[in-house]
């Protein structure tokens, strides 16, 4: 704080502009007596000048703010009470009774309470509504700002708090194990005495996993040991239970010191790439449980290790055999296995989505995909099949995103044409999102179809409304407008919406002839059989669409297996876009393309070597893709169809192969030697690079932030520089990573500070590039555990102890000690004014008096009375100059 | 209205002494004359004043008590309601942080940024209560008080920081302080745009041009891995204007000019340049530039080269290739074979025992390479079972650089310290492979590892942890000491001394007295420059005083661009209030008024 620091009583002029009055009254003044015509005695003129010039000098001096500067003694104390969840009640009665002792020795008026946590609360005066109580204590703070403990932000505010005219004096009531700020910026900013008081805080029976050592990285099959270290408050037992990801490994009980115990636990990781250990005690004397469980994650290098996805697992038995016999370790599951986290990639270097539909896939697994392969560098093959590219839905999903290939292709003009109805529900449960999704499908199967198709949009509630009558889907925009007009009605009726669409294409001149029903609720009855079979009679095939539980999925599924199509049980509105367009494309038979080719390199790869492409034997079918335009196609069909395209996409690399790697399309190709390797190649090149590390990656982590620094040198040990490494942070449950480049700080170091968000499982991935050719790469994992706070720690006496040394202040003491050690005054500025006009009252009574009394004539006729009465003689008249006046 | 101190009001009853002077008849002085015919004619002249001659008794007194009943309401301190309803609490944030120093506006931002503090002030009431904050280490400079010259004298004792502001945290403080008080408000003077989120208790002065400024944004010199007499400089230099600069940017070390690099910026470019050099000195390393651009304190930035000493080594051993390589290839080593210890050595000599069996561990820089019996330090106690190193210290400047994790060392032996050491490397069963003690007499590392059957001497790490080894010894931390940007705390790890005072020296030469245990928190660090750290050793303990050095620069970019971009919300200036002055003031300068006019009435006799 600003101002005097050694205190000598002054005074001072807070107006000293005012005092230039003198400079005109004083001569006024005298300028007045010199010219006077009062008859007074001069003697009592000239003590009438000096005490009208003492008033006015009294007068200027009172305007002109004079101030007494007094030195003061009088302490104002601020009392910072840690009510953090650390403080034990034993603490917090510990607080109490020292406010106690002090509100006897300070009074009232300059003592000031404040409560502070992860934050501070309201000061206050009144000891009684402290600490001590934890009701109160629960109303100053909510239960996260009691997880965090700023001694920094209690001491600035109790700094800033504190009036400059007093002796100030901050003690601070607390264990010192500060969890946010630092503490020692806050004191070297100020210049208060902070005292310190430490309270007890290991009087509570706890145990806590403190920390879970494990390396960082293991090699796979190595020997490692997971270190638990333990803290227990008083000597007890505890089970100690260790789980690999979800798996249990070890149990086993242990007796636990009062203190710090490590217990070491060997393991061992196979043919997995990242493994989250996590350890849990059961202690048998405990309050806290939150502090019971801490994990650490181990990355194991090994074989590569990829996802491949196939809705029938045992048809990609082959691929994985492919894989494998290339050292390629495969892990095979349904759609439905799909991680939605992207941290459960991580064990993955590569994914292969051989013949999956978009409509199998949730969208938060399709994004989680896309983010897996942008912002952690992951690989993506998509392999093709009836169920894939357009044909599974992917226009304008997520995966459709990342891919090197269009799934919409202009239709080729000796294809059938299709006449298509969409029937879709519009009762009031279908408003907001729905409808909106709804809209958006139908805007999209618009834009599949080709010139030659027809569309009609017919919506039901009670009612059958056309929204858009049959119409070429030449004229896209005009349909489009109209899809924009459908809106929600009431009630369920769709018996006639089919009836209509029955009629509608009953007289379209169409090759093909589609229904698409979308509905999510129970319909009014209706002979729903019968017109099914009237549409398959008319050779018109029908799928539906039942949106979440409330559809009559057993009947919409009956329809659809009558009519020919597909029934769709659609728990998230958001696939709807997905199963119209793969209902379009399907409809129209246009994307799939199953005669023979021999496939044509048209682009040199090393991703061939080994391999005599023109040698290959033919492929039987493949999907309708379109390149995109900055992909590079690799392989054609013998028409230039992209067979085999590659693109890189974000951090990552995707491929597309749109004819298959199963016995429909590619059953010759099984058969070949170069299967194996060609496969294994294609995997390979979208991979995330094994490379060897020569730099040090380091990670500081604290409850709010991560530093990341890597030093960066090559082989020989040279400096790596002007090669900024790009780095993501995944963080827990979030499907897209922060991303940033990180700034280069010295020869050959680069250093970037990402925050954190709160406890869970991070990932930390950096790579690094010296031109195009990409020379460092490391995934690291971390886990943020349980608030600080939380945490057993004995009272930190240095950081304590330095605070008060820093300061001048006091450690350990009582309220008594702090107040009898002396200190500097404080200068406190003391208005004179009030005394000021008083003394002028004072005065003005003495003016008048000495104008109303002539004080010569008063001992005059007192020395002449007592001549009269001494001598009596004939009395005189004389005239005086008052009886004119 | 309503009166501050009402019970002042009892003054007036001087009201009665006073209209008693005026009822006695003041007795004229008596004074004989011969005839009063010409007084008569005067009279008679003087008739028509004659009423308000007769008043003029009643006009005195009327004049008096007018005076009175002025200072007695004056003293009782009259408050308008709404004057009293208006009392301010004022929190001024006050920017110092490094871009007010900016030159862009006579003299600097921050002096106009006191000034208009200054001027703010002389808007407020006399009874408005002002606290002052600034930015830089986010702190109250003053709290709430009503006393001007003590304001006053803060403002003008405040130092523009060449630290970054942290702008937000200042108003978050200033925002507490007053948020309690009724009409509680901030009002904030920076260059920096705020986002006040519609708070209408936050006004904002902004300052500043679109001034263009040239800065070394990172200074930083690394000593080279492979060759250890060579270092590299890494600087960063951005532009923060649209026009292209030319200029000159010196590199000197110490005393010694070592580069004039000419250097041609374009608009908004920023640049990095790695320089090699070579010198076994270490010191001071700037790099500087002359440029008339806003900000001056980023033309300059500091680093430290760390030295590579000439280094006297004695190895006590019965012959190893590998480490007697090792040392040859490390710069600046003179290394002495002997078979035995040799009785006496200089404490600056670094004794390398291998494979021997001395009992007695001399005091000084020791590194012990595979012991082979009992010492007054440690016994022995067989060998590990699985010498695996599956951990090893990461923030010991002894590991930098080298990786230990999988090596195997067949053959290591289980050493027992008699004394609390630190572990650098350890087995699988927690046994130490290699460790350190640093007390005030001795610098010990001791490797219980037979070179000659383990993959070490193989590996790149081996030569890197040796000369880490001899870094350690010397005193010499690593290959670089990193530089601190403005701004931050630094825990450093102290040297083991006597010594638990230091004083820390600023680079502008004031200085501060630290106790410190083993480790030592220094800032925040607002100079940039050279910060010292000096051990206050006492004459008798006899030891050599190794200060330390910390280099701070400005390597901030934001606080670097200085043009201000002010928006229209941010240009919302504060409002003072009329009537700043209180009533009681206005009342005794009408008291003065009057009572210099009825002086000059009474003395011509106007009134009396």
């Amino acid at each position: 704080m600003g101002g005097v620091t050694k205190a000598m009583s002054t005074i001072e002029f807070t107006r000293p502009l005012f005092l230039t009055l003198l400079l005109l009254l004083i001569p006024w003044l005298f300028w007045g007596f010199a010219r006077s015509l009062t008859d007074l005695p001069l003697r009592q003129r000239q003590w009438s000048l000096a005490v009208r010039t003492l008033m006015m000098v009294l007068l200027v001096f009172a305007v002109s703010g004079l101030v007494w500067m007094t030195a003061t003694d009088e302490r104002f104390m601020i009392v910072a009470v840690d009510e953090s969840e650390s403080i034990t009640p034993a603490g917090k009665e510990f607080a109490a009774d020292w406010l106690a002792k002090a509100r006897e020795q300070m009074g009232d008026d300059s003592l000031l309470v404040l409560p502070f946590a992860g934050t501070v609360a309201k000061m206050h005066r009144d000891v009684s509504e402290n600490p001590g109580s934890s009701a109160d204590s629960a109303d100053s703070f909510s239960g996260s700002e009691r997880l965090a403990t700023d001694l920094a932000l209690a001491i600035r505010d109790a700094n800033a708090a504190i009036p400059p005219d007093y002796v100030p004096e901050i003690v601070v009531i607390t264990d010192g194990n500060q969890t946010r700020g630092d503490v020692r910026a806050a004191v070297s900013a100020g210049s208060v005495p902070v005292s310190t008081v430490p309270v007890p805080n290991l009087d509570r029976q706890e145990a806590q996993v403190a920390a879970v050592h494990v390396p960082p990285t293991v090699r796979d099959g190595e020997s490692f040991a997971v270190e638990v270290v333990l803290d227990a408050t008083v000597a007890q037992q505890a089970t100690i239970e260790v789980f690999r990801d979800d798996l249990r490994v070890e149990s086993q009980v242990v007796d636990l010191e009062a203190g710090e115990n490590r217990f070491q636990l060997p393991q061992t990781i196979r043919d997995q790439r990242r493994v989250r250990y996590s350890v849990r005690i059961v202690p048998s004397s405990d309050t806290l449980l939150d502090n019971n469980e801490a994990q650490a994650l181990v990355t194991a290098t090994g074989k590569p290790r990829v996802l491949l996805v196939d809705r029938d697992l045992q048809s990609s038995d082959t691929l994985r055999w492919a894989l494998d016999e290339q050292g390629i370790q495969v892990d095979i599951r349904p759609p439905q296995g799909v991680p939605e986290s992207l941290d459960l990639f991580q064990n993955f270097d590569a994914v292969v989505l051989s013949n999956v539909p978009a409509t199998d896939l949730s969208l938060r697994q399709m994004q989680t995909i896309r983010a897996y392969v942008q912002d952690l560098g992951g690989g993506l093959v998509v392999i093709g099949g009836d169920q894939s590219f357009g044909l599974g839905g992917y226009f304008r999903s997520p995966l459709e995103d990342t891919l090197p290939v269009r799934s919409d292709f202009e239709k080729e003009k000796e294809k059938p044409s299709l006449a298509m109805v969409l029937i879709v529900d519009r009762s009031g449960s279908m408003g907001g999102t729905k409808l909106e999704l709804a809209k958006d499908a139908a805007r999209g199967a618009v834009e599949l179809l080709g010139p030659r198709d027809q569309i009609g949009v017919v919506a039901f509630d009670i009612e059958t409304y056309w929204v858009s009558r049959l119409h070429s889907a030449a004229d896209k925009d005009y349909v489009i407008k109209r899809i924009s007009t459908l809106a929600t009605g009431g009630g369920t009726n769709m018996y006639p919406a089919m009836v209509e669409a029955l009629r509608t294409l009953q007289t379209a001149v169409a090759k093909l002839k589609h229904v698409i029903i979308l509905t999510d609720g129970l319909s009014s009855p209706g002979d729903f059989t019968g017109v099914t079979a009237d549409m398959v009679a008319d050779r018109i095939t029908v799928s539906t669409v039942a949106i979440g539980d409330g559809a009559h999925g057993k009947l919409l599924d009956e329809i659809a297996s009558l009519g020919n199509g597909r029934f769709y049980q659609c728990d998230d509105p958001q696939s709807v876009p997905q199963i119209f367009a793969k209902e379009t494309m399907t409809a129209s038979r246009s994307a799939i393309n199953e005669l023979p080719f021999f496939p044509q390199q048209v682009r040199h790869s090393r991703l061939f070597d080994g391999i005599a492409v023109e040698e290959l034997p033919p492929l039987l079918g493949f999907v309708a893709t379109r390149p995109k335009p900055t992909s590079e196609v690799l392989l054609t069909t013998e028409d230039g169809e992209p067979l085999l395209a590659t693109w890189r996409y974000g951090l990552g690399k995707t491929a597309a192969f749109t004819s298959d790697a199963k016995d429909r399309w590619a059953a010759e190709w099984i058969a070949s030697p170069d299967f194996p390797l060609f496969w294994a190649q294609l995997v390979r090149s979208v991979m995330r690079p094994q490379l060897s590390q020569t730099g040090e990656l380091s990670l500081e982590i604290d409850e709010a932030k991560v530093r990341v620094t890597l030093d960066a040198v090559d082989a020989m040990g040279r400096f790596l520089n002007q090669a900024d490494p790009q780095l993501s942070l995944l963080s827990p449950n979030a499907n897209a990573s922060q991303n940033t480049v990180m700034r280069q700080i010295a020869p050959g170091q680069y250093s970037q500070e990402l925050p954190l968000d709160g406890e869970g499982m991070y990932v930390v991935d950096v790579q690094q590039k010296r031109g195009d050719e990409l020379v460092y790469q490391e995934s690291r994992g971390f886990h943020l555990g349980y608030p600080a706070e939380l945490r057993i720690k004995p009272v930190n006496e240095e950081l304590l102890r330095e605070v008060a040394d820093a300061t001048g202040g006091l450690f350990g003491a009582t309220p008594e000690q702090i107040l009898l050690r002396s200190r500097d005054p404080a200068l406190r500025p003391l208005p004179l004014w009030p005394y000021l006009l008083s003394l002028t009252l004072v005065f003005l009574l003495v003016d008048i008096a000495l104008r109303r009394i002539d004080w010569a004539d008063f001992r005059r006729n007192s020395s002449l009375t007592s001549d009269v009465n001494e001598s009596v003689g004939p009395k005189s008249v004389k005239t005086t100059v008052s009886q004119l006046s | 209205m309503q009166f501050a101190a009402p019970h002042a009001l009892f003054w007036l009853l001087l009201a009665l002494p006073i209209i008693g002077f005026f009822l006695l008849r003041q007795r004229r002085r008596r004074v004989a004359v011969p005839s009063v015919i010409f007084w008569e004619q005067v009279y008679e002249e003087d008739r028509p004043r004659w009423w308000w001659r007769r008043l003029r008794h009643v006009a005195s007194l009327l004049l008096q008590l007018f005076f009175l009943v002025l200072l007695a309401l004056a003293l009782a301190n009259p408050v308008f309601s709404w004057q009293a309803d208006q009392v301010r609490t004022v929190a001024l944030v006050i920017d110092n942080s490094a871009s007010m120093a900016s030159t862009d506006i006579t003299p600097s931002r921050f002096a106009w940024a006191r000034q208009e503090a200054s001027r703010v002030l002389d808007t407020l009431r006399e009874s408005d209560q002002v606290s002052v904050v600034t930015t830089a280490v986010p702190q109250v400079e003053l709290g709430l008080t009503g006393h001007r010259k003590t304001i006053r004298q803060t403002i003008q004792q405040l130092r523009c920081s060449d630290a970054p502001g942290q702008l937000e945290q200042a108003i978050d403080m200033a925002r507490r302080l007053v948020g309690g008080a009724k009409n509680g408000s901030v009002l904030v003077l920076t260059d920096q745009v705020v986002q006040l989120e519609g708070d209408p208790t936050v006004s904002v002065m902004t300052c500043g041009t679109n001034a263009g400024n040239v800065a070394i944004t990172q200074l930083q010199s690394r000593r080279n891995l492979d060759d250890r007499l060579g270092f590299q400089v890494y600087v960063e230099l951005a532009n923060f204007s649209d026009e292209s600069r030319h200029f000159q940017l010196e590199i000197s070390l110490g005393e010694n000019l070592l580069d004039i690099v000419p250097i041609e910026l374009a608009g908004e470019e920023q640049r990095r340049l790695i320089l090699d050099y070579n010198s076994p000195e270490g010191g001071e390393l700037v790099a500087t530039f002359e440029l008339d651009d806003a900000l001056a304190s980023d033309n300059r930035a500091i680093a430290i080269v760390t030295p590579v000493p000439p280094q006297a080594v004695v190895l006590v051993s019965p012959g190893s290739l590998f480490l007697e390589n090792v040392l040859a290839a490390i710069p600046r080593i003179e290394v002495a074979r002997r078979d035995d210890v040799p009785p006496e050595l200089p404490a600056s000599t670094i004794l390398i025992l291998h494979r021997t069996d001395v009992s007695e561990i001399p005091q000084g820089r020791v590194m012990v390479i595979d012991p082979m019996v009992d010492s007054n330090l440690w016994e022995m106690d067989g060998v590990i079972a699985d010498p695996i190193v599956v951990k090893q210290a990461t923030n010991s400047p002894l590991m930098t650089h080298v990786n230990l994790r999988d090596l195997t060392f067949p053959g290591a032996r289980r050493v027992r310290m008699n004394e609390q050491y630190e572990t650098l490397a350890e087995s699988l069963d927690g046994d130490p492979l290699y460790l350190a003690k640093q007390t005030s007499d001795r610098s010990l590392l001791v490797l219980p590892v037979d070179l000659e059957r383990s993959d070490l001497p193989l590996r790149t790490a081996f030569p890197i942890l040796v000369a880490n080894a001899i870094a350690w010894f010397q005193g010499v931390q690593g290959d670089m000491k990193s530089t601190v940007a403005t701004g931050e705390i630094r825990t450093l790890r102290l040297p083991q001394t006597a010594s638990r005072q230091w004083q820390l020296v600023r680079p502008d030469g004031t200085s501060r007295m630290l106790t410190a245990g083993d480790e030592l928190v220094v800032g925040p660090l607002n100079q940039c420059g050279l910060w010292m750290l000096e051990p206050q050793l006492g004459e008798s303990e006899g030891e050599v005083a190794t200060p330390i050095q910390i280099a701070c620069n400005l390597a901030d970019p934001t606080e670097s661009d200085v043009r201000t971009v002010a928006t229209e919300a941010s240009q919302a200036s504060f409002t003072g209030s009329w009537g700043t002055r209180p009533l009681w003031l206005y009342l005794v300068l009408l008291a003065v008024l009057g009572s210099a006019v009825e002086w000059y009435l009474y003395q011509r006799r106007w009134v009396g």
